[in-house]
């Protein structure tokens, strides 16, 4: 073997073609890393740009392992060699062997492109350099030794025939499938379904990653390159079997074993919660949409009982596991009513005694029956949770989200966007979670990942997530994201509540100092349509999802979370929260012509106009509402500087609160300050 | 020694080898027949490179195979080649460069040990094939069309170097070039359509053919009495050289190897 491992790496490195091709693929690599890192682009999502190169390791790797392994056969010389027992099959290995060392370096230059940009950047936050670790491993490394495998594979074809395979090989794992077949099906079956065990290289090109998950590296993703690379070796050593002894095929069936073992687990990744960045029905940007499309919410009521203590045990590998045991405020009822996301199968439901009590499902309902009355309930249930997450990777886990049984019947969905559960009853929790992370709550912890105390909700998070201490506050969000906690102060943000609620005459209290703060990982904003998961405040902690968020972001959405928000108002709502944020700006010029704003009045919103069939007349309308939108602007603009922002501020307010406005929006902020 | 008893192989359907059945023991063996014979069938069998479907091969342990076709990395020189081989035959370090050299030696291309395989011509990667083959002192030599591409002069170098071989190992030499055989080969086996016709020696082709092979002038082409097989026409002497069981209008010519084989062949045509 060591002889064929020193004429492999003469034969490879007295060549030109071989070793000119892996410089170039070096110094492309390196190129793009150095390109890259002048995108200012968060470490996370530099890491997944970077491993888009992976794609380049399957390509070269194959075509080298190709180019490698056929050419004694192109010579003539495998005859010969043939008349030796194991020594073709030793040669083989061999040119593999000998191309390893140059996709670790290949792989090491990706990684050390990480280590650079960890430094460069300033994080100190050392579990990420190992995410990144793994992440090449599996994105780059691996993938680029099953192009190696299949590149040998082909070792005994022609050169159109090997070259066409390894472009196809590639097309598969790439996300150009992806792109091309989304959402299409073929025969029941959607071509994802199949697409899927070629998924060697960055699960979806186009998406960013998720700071607080990082690069989606679920165990079922290692099964997928392993049997790849088990069962094309198995295959590779099964082509030899009549060359090396009769250790190969057994060797062959061993890994073949292997890899069927492999397999068998990433056929079953169904019920695992995985992060599936891609349009499939399964996948997170798609499936709540559709399923809420499907299932309309259910009658809604508030529940005549409350719960006192929770008792969460939670497991959060593959899919999320819990057992929950809940005290009742009342044990004289006979159907108890809870809001659980509909995702989350329940198996069973006892009492305290351990007696099985008859349940239902409807949605996102369960309703346990209790003849007898009850005072606890145990329930055990398991699944995934759409964008909250909870795997061995990350637990995202906000405490609006009902991934415990909440009393009522609670709506989880209005308006084409999720909803928060807030404003419940404080409850006593214990929580145990099992995980392989650090989980971060808004409890008081009493042991590793055990958290106990009294609180409206639980939000647990885990994952590249880290605690930050600024003064009185205290952060949990990832070290690695874009967030930037140096603009939340919430003192300050404390401090402008008070301001607005002076001049708009709201008198609901903020208090946000000393709270905990979770930032919201860029799942759950990209997935929602509404604002309802940007700010959400809780009587310990606040779940922040805008991504810069400032006091003025804050402050703004939570005053306007109770508006009405009629789409009649929709652009005065706009512009309102508009000048909170960032202000609006003075008007020196004359007042907007009130004619000039008649198409708003006509559709009070962009959406409005879609109801105009004809195209080159939408076209004018969309022109004609933009413009007047722009004056709409300078109107609002043109009060304040006629009756001072602070008297216009209050009046639109009362005006977005008011139940039952007698004027429309145009009319009201025309005629503020008296009809002219 | 090399027993070789009822060999079949087959290719898809086709019968390539049918129950061959071959004893050979010290000394020169030429293995002749037409092309599609089976002869490379026979010798890749020989060598291990095919596994028969049906009978038993027993060679000894150390074999030299010179393939039809011998072709090594061309990054490679010639003596690191050889260096190649001979760790596969299990030849020992201290001896491997004696060894290495003293094949070199005999096909003459000691003096190109360094160089690149990649700057020989076709005739010298053949010559260091030849002489991966005769490395290690292998008691059973293989050589599928030895001398192919290789210059007058270096068959007469491989034809000497065979002739030395004598009293040491079997060697099995498979060609359709008679000549070749004629002079270098003690015992000549007849394969045709995957059997083998006959097992003989030179001088028994030659007298099986006595009698036989006429030299008529070629103006005289149309008295020849049927049947009758044209060997060839002599060039420059203007006859043709015919090969009849009936008395022809010629003389009776001097009959040589390749006048016994055709009559075998023919025989079968």
């Amino acid at each position: 073997m060591i002889r064929s491992i020193r004429v492999s790496n003469r034969v490879f490195y007295r060549g030109l073609s071989l070793p000119m091709s892996y410089g170039l693929v070096l110094a492309a690599t390196l190129a793009s890393l150095i390109r890259l890192t002048q995108g200012a682009l968060s470490p996370v999502d530099y890491l997944t740009d970077s491993l888009k190169l992976g794609i380049f390791g399957v390509l070269y790797f194959a075509l080298a392992g190709y180019e490698l392994t056929s050419m004694l056969r192109k010579l003539g010389g495998q005859e010969c060699l043939s008349a030796f027992p194991g020594a073709q099959c030793g040669l083989l290995f061999s040119h593999i062997l000998v191309l390893l060392p140059l996709l670790a370096v290949w792989s090491a230059v990706i990684f050390g492109g990480q280590v650079i940009y960890f430094f460069q950047q300033g994080l100190d936050y050392p579990p990420y350099l190992l995410h990144c670790l793994l992440a090449v491993m599996l994105y780059c490394l691996l993938p680029g030794l099953d192009g190696l495998l299949l590149g040998a594979l082909l070792e005994r074809t022609e050169r159109p025939s090997a070259y066409g395979t390894v472009v196809l090989a590639v097309l598969l794992s790439s996300s150009v499938c992806d792109e091309l077949f989304a959402g299409s099906s073929l025969f029941g079956v959607s071509p994802m379904a199949v697409l899927d065990w070629f998924h060697l290289t960055v699960p979806n090109g186009n998406w960013m990653a998720d700071a607080n998950y990082g690069v989606p590296m679920e165990f079922c993703r290692w099964c997928l390159a392993a049997f790849w690379c088990l069962v094309l070796t198995s295959v590779l050593l099964w082509q030899y079997r009549r060359d090396g002894g009769r250790a190969v095929p057994i060797a062959a069936a061993i890994l073949l074993a292997a890899a069927l073992l492999c397999a068998a687990r990433f056929a079953l990744r169904g019920e695992d919660d995985l992060l599936l960045k891609d349009s499939r029905p399964d996948g997170i940007l798609s499936s709540e949409y559709q399923y809420r499309a499907n299932h309309p919410t259910g009658e809604l009521g508030v529940a005549d009982f409350s719960v006192e203590e929770y008792d969460l045990k939670i497991t959060a590998k593959g899919a999320l596991k819990v057992s929950t045991t809940v005290n009742l405020s009342r044990d004289d009822l006979r159907e108890y009513r809870f809001t659980l996301y509909h995702g989350y199968e329940v198996s069973s439901v006892t009492d305290e005694r351990g007696a099985a009590l008859p349940f239902t499902r409807d949605g996102d309902f369960l309703d346990i029956s209790a003849p007898d009355g009850a005072k606890a309930f145990t329930v055990l249930y398991s699944g995934k949770g759409w964008k909250y997450i909870a795997n061995e990777q990350a637990i995202t886990l906000p405490g609006y989200f009902p991934y415990y049984p909440i009393p009522g019947h609670l709506a989880l969905w209005a308006d084409g966007s999720a909803q928060t559960v807030t404003g419940l009853p404080p409850a006593r929790f214990r929580v145990e979670v099992t995980s392989p992370r650090t989980v971060f709550s808004n409890l008081p912890k009493t042991g590793h990942n055990q958290f106990e105390g009294v609180a409206e909700a639980v939000t647990l998070y885990a994952g590249l997530v880290d605690e930050t201490v600024r003064g009185r506050a205290s952060y949990i969000c990832s070290p690695v994201g874009r967030e930037q906690i140096e603009s939340i102060d919430l003192e300050r943000a404390d401090r402008l509540w008070q301001e607005w609620c002076e001049i708009t005459g709201e008198t609901r209290t903020l208090d946000l100092a000393g709270k905990t703060v979770f930032i919201q990982p860029d799942t759950i904003s990209a997935c929602g349509k509404g604002d309802s998961e940007s700010v959400v405040i809780f009587d310990d902690h606040i779940l922040l999802a805008n991504m810069n968020s400032t006091p003025e972001t804050i402050c703004a959405y939570y005053l306007l979370e109770y508006l009405p928000s009629d789409a009649e108002r929709g652009l005065l709502r706009d512009v309102f929260k508009q000048d909170l944020v960032v202000g609006i700006g003075n008007w020196s010029g004359e007042k907007p012509d009130y004619d000039a704003l008649q198409i708003l009045r006509e559709y009070p919103s962009m959406d409005a106009l879609n109801e105009i069939g004809d195209e080159e007349q939408w076209f004018a309308a969309v022109e004609q509402y933009t413009s007047a939108s722009e004056r709409f602007h300078a109107l609002y603009a043109w009060q304040c500087s006629q009756l001072g922002r602070d008297t216009v501020l209050r009046e639109v307010y009362q005006y977005l609160k008011d139940s039952t406005p007698s004027q429309d929006q145009v009319t009201f902020l025309y005629d503020l300050g008296g009809a002219s | 020694m090399l027993e070789v008893s009822h060999v079949e192989m087959r290719f898809g359907q086709k019968e390539v080898l049918r129950g061959v059945t071959l004893t050979l023991h010290q000394g020169v063996y030429g293995l002749l027949g037409p092309n599609g014979s089976g002869k490379t069938t026979l010798m890749r069998c020989i060598a291990g490179v095919y596994r028969p479907a049906a009978g038993i091969i027993r060679t000894p342990e150390r074999i030299g195979y010179l393939p039809q076709r011998f072709g090594m990395f061309k990054q490679l020189t010639v003596y690191e080649a050889m260096a190649y081989f001979a760790a596969l035959k299990q030849i020992p370090a201290r001896t491997q460069r004696k060894a290495i050299m003293e094949c070199l030696e005999q096909v003459h291309l000691a003096d190109r040990a360094d160089d690149r395989i990649g700057a020989l011509s076709g005739g010298m990667v053949r010559r260091v094939g030849i002489a991966q083959a005769l490395l290690g002192c292998p008691e059973l030599i293989l050589a599928d069309e030895p001398t192919a591409g290789l210059d007058p002069e270096e068959r007469l170098r491989f034809k000497n170097v065979i002739s030395n071989l004598r009293g040491g190992p079997t060697v099995v030499l498979s060609t359709h070039i008679v000549e070749d055989v004629e002079s270098t080969c003690d015992h000549i086996i007849l394969l045709y359509s995957g059997k083998v016709l006959a097992e003989s020696t030179a001088d028994d082709l030659r007298a099986q053919a006595a009698g036989k092979v006429f030299s008529v002038p070629a103006d005289k082409r149309c008295q020849l009495q049927q049947p009758y097989h044209l060997l060839r026409e002599e060039a420059g002497t203007g006859t043709l050289r015919v090969l009849s069981d009936l008395p022809q209008p010629g003389d009776l010519a001097a009959p040589t190897v390749e006048d016994g084989y055709m009559l075998y062949i023919r025989g079968r045509m």
